[in-house]
């Protein structure tokens, strides 16, 4: 078990060395996560109650809403940016081609070089959640343990989203339009600001094929409402699905971009 | 024979990059540009096999197919045996790359977190790892710098730590790539030292090594293949190359006396291949190439004695390396530069 963990921690590692050794960039992206939860608990204070209607599933509680949606959407944006960032960041120096030269699989060089991001967007979470309860925001029923198997399968559906947007970085080395396509259309159609019933029911439909409002929904539910199994597990089974299909598609992606730039010898190319 | 490398026909086309302009005038053309054509190599265990040629002869293209980087486009290549197209990953777990490119590192970290890093990627057990790591920055003498940002280093100490990284998997076939081209004198003589007593000499690794000195290569290595245009055009022992020139001794003569038509009625003599006279103030220089020593040198003297011309001082010297590569690269018939063909599609 430890020698499959060995490659994992080490890019872990070499993360944590290298993102350390920004000192003053590390402390500005924690500060500005508090600043964040300052600026929703403002907004949140101006909406009042007028925002309630559509909020009687999740607590009635907008800045409890748009936290929970803020704070998790920060993994959705690492798992579509951050494989591909590694990946460019691995063209630009030159250690990308050694790393694929390398007896270790392409599908575990590719999520290793994500886990220190979403170590570090746990640790942002982590920071928007203390703070939001420090200035009122309850997780008394919160239903911890579902949440956090929630979590995971939405961690794995939101990478499997990044091997497609790595894929197209692989090929075109810069300007990811899908992963743009896929933040965007996330931002608009998940309900990270607000609840999707606002939308006309025919983006409600499209929003149900992004992994990221499944996740959401059962996040918001689970900690805000103590949900689990008996009333979420339909929407844990969606997140599961579209999980089980986006992730072979995501590694077969990758590996056809791998093999067109071993064919055109791009691979080095930045 | 066990064959650390076999390569047949081995063929790699890139396409052309082509204009806005070729792309709406011609969109159905095709330019292709032929970096490897059809390289057949076999290569012993054990051996140290160099790799010569100009800038874009095709030296890098062919070693990045055959450590699985590259895909060919047509032939087929093996390393110890595991096809470098369809057992990608065999080949990898049993191969090294040291490339020239000094860039390839965690600038940020220090020269030991680079290479613990990339020892995991190898699949090297952490105590081992550190045993391995410490043995090595020693060798390549970076041990007291091992623990200082990559950042800091210079050129030189970046070579020597991909030198290092190239071995932390324990390979058994070693690419190097230019794995001196930043370095002074002294070090790589030193790492001449290391690749001969301890990667050959103690790991027993078969190394190709791609180079444009003429030293190392000498130095170094069993045999060599001079690439050209993609091509193979000469291979062997470097006195297999100096017999295949058929032009394998230089001879010096200090002659004084000698009569006005003497290089000419020599350039007419079998086995004598060139004639180049200067003069100082009291004497000629006659410079000769010859096909062999023996029967063509005795005729040679005898021929110049019985002229009249007094011989002062008489050196014979084998082609050098550099002599037989400037030789063979410059010689007519030899391709000059890597093809472009237009295919339709």
């Amino acid at each position: 078990m430890l020698t499959y963990l060995r490659v994992p921690w080490a890019f872990l590692v070499r993360d944590y060395r290298d993102d350390s050794s920004y000192k003053m960039g590390f402390l500005f992206r924690v500060a500005s996560a508090m600043i964040n939860v300052a600026i929703y608990y403002f907004i949140a204070s101006a909406v009042g109650s007028a925002a309630a209607p559509y909020l009687s599933g999740y607590g009635g509680n907008y800045f409890a809403f748009v936290l929970i949606g803020v704070a998790f959407s920060e993994y959705l944006a690492i798992g579509i940016g951050a494989i591909g960032d590694s990946i460019r960041q691995g063209q630009a120096t030159g250690t990308l081609e050694l790393m694929l030269l390398s007896p270790t699989r392409l599908v575990v060089t590719l999520i290793s070089s994500s886990l220190w991001s979403y170590v570090f967007a746990t640790l942002r979470v982590l920071v928007y959640l203390i703070v939001g309860g420090g200035l009122g925001m309850s997780f008394d029923q919160a239903n911890v343990p579902f949440a956090l198997l929630s979590l995971v399968v939405a961690i794995i559906s939101f990478n499997a989203l990044g091997l497609f947007s790595a894929s197209v970085i692989i090929l075109m080395k810069r300007g990811d339009p899908l992963g743009w396509a896929l933040r965007v259309s996330s931002l608009v159609l998940a309900g990270v600001y607000y609840p999707v019933a606002v939308l006309p029911s025919w983006l409600i439909l499209i929003g149900q094929l992004l992994p990221l409002t499944h996740a959401l929904e059962l996040l918001r539910r689970s900690l805000l409402h103590g949900e689990g199994f008996a009333e979420l597990g339909g929407e844990l089974a969606i997140l599961c699905a579209l999980t089980l299909v986006l992730l072979p598609l995501g590694i077969l992606a990758c590996q056809l971009a791998i093999r067109v730039a071993r064919t055109d010898g791009s691979l080095s190319h930045y | 024979m066990h064959l650390a490398i076999e390569a047949q026909a081995l063929t790699k086309r890139f396409r052309k990059l082509q204009t806005y302009r070729d792309l709406v005038l011609y969109p159905w053309q095709r330019a292709d540009h032929l970096a490897v054509d059809r390289v057949s190599l076999r290569i012993e265990r054990g051996e140290l096999f160099g790799l010569l040629g100009q800038n874009g002869a095709g030296k890098t293209t062919l070693i990045k197919m055959l450590c699985t980087a590259l895909l060919p486009s047509s032939g087929a290549a093996s390393v110890n045996g595991y096809d470098v197209v369809k057992q990608a990953r065999q080949v990898r777990e049993r191969i090294g790359l040291v490339n020239g490119e000094e860039r390839s590192f965690y600038w940020r970290l220090t020269g030991r977190q680079n290479l613990e890093f990339f020892a995991a990627l190898y699949h090297v057990p952490g105590p081992l790892a550190r045993r391995r790591i410490d043995d090595l920055v020693r060798r390549v003498g970076l041990a007291e710098d091992a623990d200082r940002p990559f950042r800091t280093y210079s050129s030189g100490m970046r070579q020597k730590l991909g030198i290092a990284r190239g071995l932390l998997g324990s390979p058994q076939v070693l690419f190097m790539d230019e794995p001196t081209r930043s370095l002074d004198p002294i070090s790589a003589q030193s790492m001449r030292r290391l690749v001969a007593e301890y990667i050959i000499g103690e790991l027993e690794c078969t190394v190709i090594l791609a180079t444009h000195s003429m030293a190392e290569a000498e130095e170094l290595c069993d045999r060599l293949a001079l690439v050209q245009g993609g091509r193979v055009v000469a291979e062997g022992t470097i006195a297999q190359l100096r017999a295949g020139l058929r032009a394998g001794v230089r001879c010096e003569l200090r002659v004084r006396h000698m009569p006005p038509e003497l290089p000419e009625s020599l350039r007419h003599r079998a086995g004598i291949l060139e004639v180049a006279v200067t003069r100082d103030d009291m004497s000629h220089l006659l410079q000769l190439t010859l096909s062999e020593e023996g029967p063509v040198l005795a005729g040679l003297l005898r021929d110049v004695i019985e002229s009249g011309t007094d011989i002062y001082s008489c050196a014979t010297r084998h082609m050098t390396l550099e002599e037989i590569y400037l030789h063979t690269l410059s010689a007519p018939g030899a391709p000059e530069r890597a093809t472009a063909e237009v295919t339709p599609c």
